[in-house]
């Protein structure tokens, strides 16, 4: 029985942001917080998702891997298989605390498939990550306590464009 | 036993099998197989949702259809539906939005849903009206979250669904509030309709255009439409026959012979909905009873018991 079957009784989300074949599980989980108006932590409460699982200091963005029943059931409230919101999981190797987390600014931004829809790729999360696959450029870094403070991808968005605004403040005071 | 002994009737009342008529030849088709089941399973089908057609109704469901098939423009042309308190309106919307199925477009994860219907909150209150359509579409969502938070929410959601009509039950329920709350509200229905670019539907009790009354606007858009008691009249009693047709009786009624028509509308006081509960009610006590056909001292017996 597939998990749209066994969760038959359950009503699902009347609309669910399609995850992107490289997206992050956190930024995908993220945007649909965005889109209810909520934060992760809230929307995996409503949702009866059972208790958050424990995160690293980078949040919900760094998230770790879902146990079945999560899966399943994020899988029949957004009506997608559970084999693609599995493919989208963290490793749990890579659920490690970091000083800095990797980005591409450029990729996070323009999302070509949907302008509408910045997310947060998956390859940023790998620990040995340091240039972006797309651009070949050497990925910018944020402290991870500027993707924690975000309650939903939005304002994660937000919250990391107000950083590189705030950096590039920094290094022209210091160069004054 | 009771299934055996009634085809038996038929059988030997005439010699030729041909010329019989089929068994429970006085239901309609889909129906006579329920005439088959034991007791209890006929009274569960006795009291399942089921739909009548009769002409009043028929004209309604045809202008919502008219209304849904209208081009989207600025100042969509709205309807009020209403009668008195179970004269079978909210069955008409139920039976619109059953002709009218959600579907699902895997590609985008959105919801298309040609109607959206809900229930005007019963105090005209900002927050719980913008939560209504929230909770209609199974939207997860902040209940403690201000009301520009679920405005938005509510606008965005319902814009990506797409609706092409937006129905409001229980709209007298806007009475309830002080003047100033009723022109906030009617004014929050202005800018929905507005805003959705749909057709709105209010559905509620002849309150409901008293409360509309109370703007011109508001009157001017909406077109009423007034399902009214029922009457004494070939149309009452064809609705009465279509009842009996699809009643799980084993034995015909005649419930459209003048006296029962009389004393069901006496007691039903022309309400659809009230017809319904009593015939159903006397029809159980016809099954229970091994009468299988439903007579008057059935009718005054479930009708006696259910004034106290």
């Amino acid at each position: 029985m597939s998990p749209l079957q066994a969760w038959a009784n359950l009503r699902p989300w009347p609309y669910a942001p399609r995850p992107f074949e490289d997206e992050a599980f956190g930024s995908w989980v993220g945007r649909v917080a965005s889109r209810y108006r909520m934060t992760v932590e809230m929307a995996w409460e409503i949702n009866g998702l059972g208790p958050l699982p424990a995160l690293t200091s980078a949040g919900w963005i760094l998230f770790a891997p879902l146990n079945d029943y999560a899966l399943d059931k994020l899988a029949a409230l957004a009506r997608v298989e559970a084999e693609t919101i599995a493919s989208i999981q963290t490793p749990g190797s890579w659920m490690v605390a970091r000083r800095r987390l990797p980005f591409c600014f450029r990729c996070l931004v323009i999302n070509p498939l949907d302008v509408s829809a910045p997310y947060w790729k998956r390859a940023w999360l790998n620990p040995s990550i340091i240039e972006c696959c797309e651009h070949g450029a050497q990925l910018e870094t944020a402290p991870p306590s500027v993707l924690r403070r975000a309650g939903n991808m939005q304002q994660l968005i937000s919250s990391v464009g107000r950083y590189r605004r705030d950096a590039v403040k920094r290094r022209f005071r210091r160069g004054r | 036993m009771i299934i055996a002994n009634l085809y038996q009737r038929t059988t030997s009342s005439n010699g030729d099998q041909s010329m019989k008529p089929a068994p429970f030849s006085h239901l309609l088709p889909a129906v006579r197989a329920q005439a088959e089941l034991d007791v209890e399973a006929r009274i569960n089908c006795l009291w399942g949702n089921r739909w009548i057609d009769y002409p009043r109704a028929n004209r309604a469901l045809q202008e919502l259809e008219r209304l849904l098939a209208l081009p989207r423009r600025e100042r969509m042309p709205c309807m009020l539906l209403h009668g008195d308190s179970n004269i079978g309106k909210t069955q008409i919307i139920a039976k619109f939005r059953r002709h009218h199925p959600d579907t699902f477009d895997a590609e985008r994860g959105v919801e298309i849903r040609p109607t959206i219907a809900m229930q005007m909150p019963p105090t005209p209150d900002q927050h719980r009206f913008y939560s209504a359509p929230l909770f209609e579409v199974g939207a997860p969502h902040n209940a403690a979250a201000s009301v520009t938070v679920l405005e938005r929410l509510a606008r965005d959601l319902l814009r990506r669904m797409a609706p092409r009509m937006f129905i409001i039950d229980e709209v007298h329920h806007l009475l309830a509030g002080s003047y100033r709350e009723q022109r906030a509200s009617l004014n929050l229905l202005k800018f929905l309709a507005n805003d959705l670019q749909a057709s709105m539907v209010l559905v509620g009790t002849h309150d409901a255009v008293i409360a509309l009354q109370t703007d011109a606007q508001m009157v001017s858009r909406f077109t009423p439409f007034e399902v009214p008691r029922w009457q004494e009249s070939d149309a009452f009693r064809r609705l009465l026959a279509a009842f009996e047709r699809v009643l799980p009786l084993r034995l015909p009624s005649e419930l459209a012979q003048r006296d029962i028509a009389q004393y069901v509308l006496a007691t039903s006081g022309g309400l659809t909905g009230e017809i319904s509960r009593i015939i159903n009610a006397a029809a159980e006590l016809a099954i229970r009873s091994g009468h299988e056909a439903i007579r008057l001292e059935h009718l005054k017996d479930v009708t006696s018991t259910s004034v106290g």
